[in-house]
């Protein structure tokens, strides 16, 4: 289905006949392919909070890539804004509890970074062990996305056992992470929404799951503020600590502090 | 003329699906993207501005001027962009006559006006001869600018100092020109605001850091937190974004003030 509250990109692309059989890896079809892919895609993921799983889920339908994630660093405080399915979301999350990875250098180098298996392990041990054991990707890509001169973002293309890093081109990934900046801003400009709490006009894909769940980890660092009376740097450390010692993610950690099934005295050591 | 001839006789309603059953769909695809892709890599609203007029002329038959209008909050309108001289003056006269294709692309239901010389067009009776009168300007054509749900709208101009210069060819470039620019131009605007895309991450944060520490301070549930944020607010009629960033600040809540 089109996407109701999205502006048409024009028609007469959109109702041309038998363009799938033209179609080659070249700049505009790739753009088209993916405008197609995100525009015309599942009807479950039509409203603009998940605008981000939609592009992402369309980075896995064009480009050759098993997952795929959006994500906004502010300071060292990233945020997850969609992912293409399940697996690409545990691999942002094992990324933002080791606090390394491609993403980050990405967003903090404005360069993409292409990781290979083994570069993954050399260059981030914590986060390569992680990933190779608890996910079924072995590879990544990280492309910035400049949203504005100051805000970073990253789109993450993982790679799995069957895919190649080679096989996905410098000039697909630019196009696609092109089309995802405009999308994000075109939407933020279009269906700014109110967020009910604030009363802020606020961009709707800012609230969707991925980002919302990420706050239960902004209330556990408050929780342990107080307790341990740190800073919130020392409350984010202490988190990703336990979360690597008991062998869970980060936002599982602190599910588990605001429910009260853990307790914070386990945390404090 | 030779050329516009020749766009007349060939570019009527039936010969443009013609063209298009012709035209292998990649190379109308490929112009288009690179369009899109060139409008939509430009740093700021100026050079978005500069590059959809500079596109329009350079991709609309007939089109020897453009020029971007756009209506500010009070509902006047300003010439934000444009190529050469003719268009500034002839947009004054629009502005001032109230009449005259743009305005009414920006005023009336249909989004679309074209004339092939505004000194006999009808619907101008006071622009129409001024123009002609104080410019070089013959012929028009204005598209309005505008995304639904967005506030903000425009219109892209076209003149030529030939009459009849634009065919309907001519006026399906448009039409794919600005649904391009209305989208790179509202892309321009998001990304101007974006500073504020900033705040509301670091607010957001605040506000969850700030509901922990209450939560810790005071033994109270997720929803018991944020309600003594909000009923702070409510007392000090300071916004919560500003509280919850004190209490993730000092840790304290100073529900009294």
């Amino acid at each position: 289905m089109r996407l109701p509250w999205f502006p048409s990109f024009g028609r007469r692309r959109e109702d041309t006949q038998g363009v799938e059989s033209r179609v080659e890896n070249d700049a505009a079809d790739i753009e088209y392919r993916f405008r197609q892919a995100w525009t015309q895609g599942d009807r479950a993921t039509a409203v603009p909070e998940l605008l981000p799983v939609r592009l992402a889920q369309a980075c896995v339908a064009v480009l050759p890539v098993s997952g795929a994630g959006l994500s906004l660093l502010n300071d060292d405080f990233r945020v997850p804004l969609g992912a293409s399915g399940p697996a690409a979301d545990v691999a942002e999350r094992l990324q933002f509890t080791q606090g390394e990875g491609p993403c980050l250098d990405a967003a903090r180098t404005g360069r993409t970074v292409v990781a290979r298996a083994e570069q993954i392990r050399r260059r981030w041990p914590a986060f390569g062990e992680q990933f190779a054991a608890r996910t079924p990707f072995r590879a990544a890509i990280s492309i910035p996305l400049p949203l504005t001169s100051d805000l970073r973002g990253a789109l993450d293309l993982y790679l799995g056992e069957g895919d190649s890093v080679d096989a996905v081109s410098v000039a697909a990934t630019s196009i696609v992470s092109e089309e995802i900046v405009q999308a994000l801003l075109v939407a933020q400009a279009i269906t700014g929404s109110v967020n009910p709490r604030t009363e802020e006009v606020e961009p709707a894909w800012l609230h969707g799951p991925s980002a919302q769940h990420r706050t239960g980890v902004w209330i556990a660092m408050g929780m342990l503020m107080t307790q341990l009376q740190v800073p919130a740097a020392d409350a984010l450390a202490r988190l990703r600590g336990y979360a690597y010692s008991h062998d869970m993610d980060i936002d599982q950690v602190a599910a588990a502090l605001t429910r009260g099934t853990l307790s914070l005295d386990n945390v404090e050591a | 003329l030779i050329k516009q001839g020749l766009d007349r006789s060939t570019n009527r309603g039936p010969h443009d699906l013609h063209d298009r059953r012709l035209m292998p769909f990649k190379g109308a695809a490929a112009e288009f993207a690179g369009l899109a892709r060139e409008l939509s890599v430009q740093p700021d609203l100026p050079s978005t501005l500069a590059a959809i007029t500079r596109n329009a002329v350079e991709t609309v038959q007939g089109a020897e001027f453009a020029a971007i209008t756009l209506t500010s909050k009070g509902g006047h309108y300003r010439t934000v962009a444009e190529t050469g001289d003719l268009p500034r003056e002839v947009d004054r006269i629009q502005y001032a006559t109230g009449e005259g294709p743009c305005v009414d692309s920006l005023r009336e239901q249909a989004h679309v006006f074209r004339t092939d010389d505004v000194k006999t067009d009808p619907r101008w009776p006071v622009f129409g001869p001024l123009a002609r009168e104080r410019t070089d300007v013959v012929s028009m054509m204005s598209h309005r600018l505008y995304l639904e749900g967005d506030d903000n709208l425009g219109a892209l101009n076209l003149y030529s100092r030939e009459p009849a210069a634009f065919t309907d060819h001519s006026l399906s470039t448009l039409d794919m020109l600005a649904t391009h620019a209305a989208i790179a131009l509202a892309k321009a605007g998001a990304q101007a605001e974006n500073q504020h895309l900033q705040t509301a991450l670091a607010s957001n944060r605040s506000i969850g850091t700030a509901v922990g520490i209450l939560m810790a301070t005071y033994k109270v549930t997720q929803d018991q937190a944020f309600d003594l944020l909000r009923m702070a607010s409510q007392h000090s009629h300071r916004k919560l974004n500003d509280i919850a960033r004190d209490v993730a600040d000092t840790g304290t809540l100073d529900i009294g003030r």
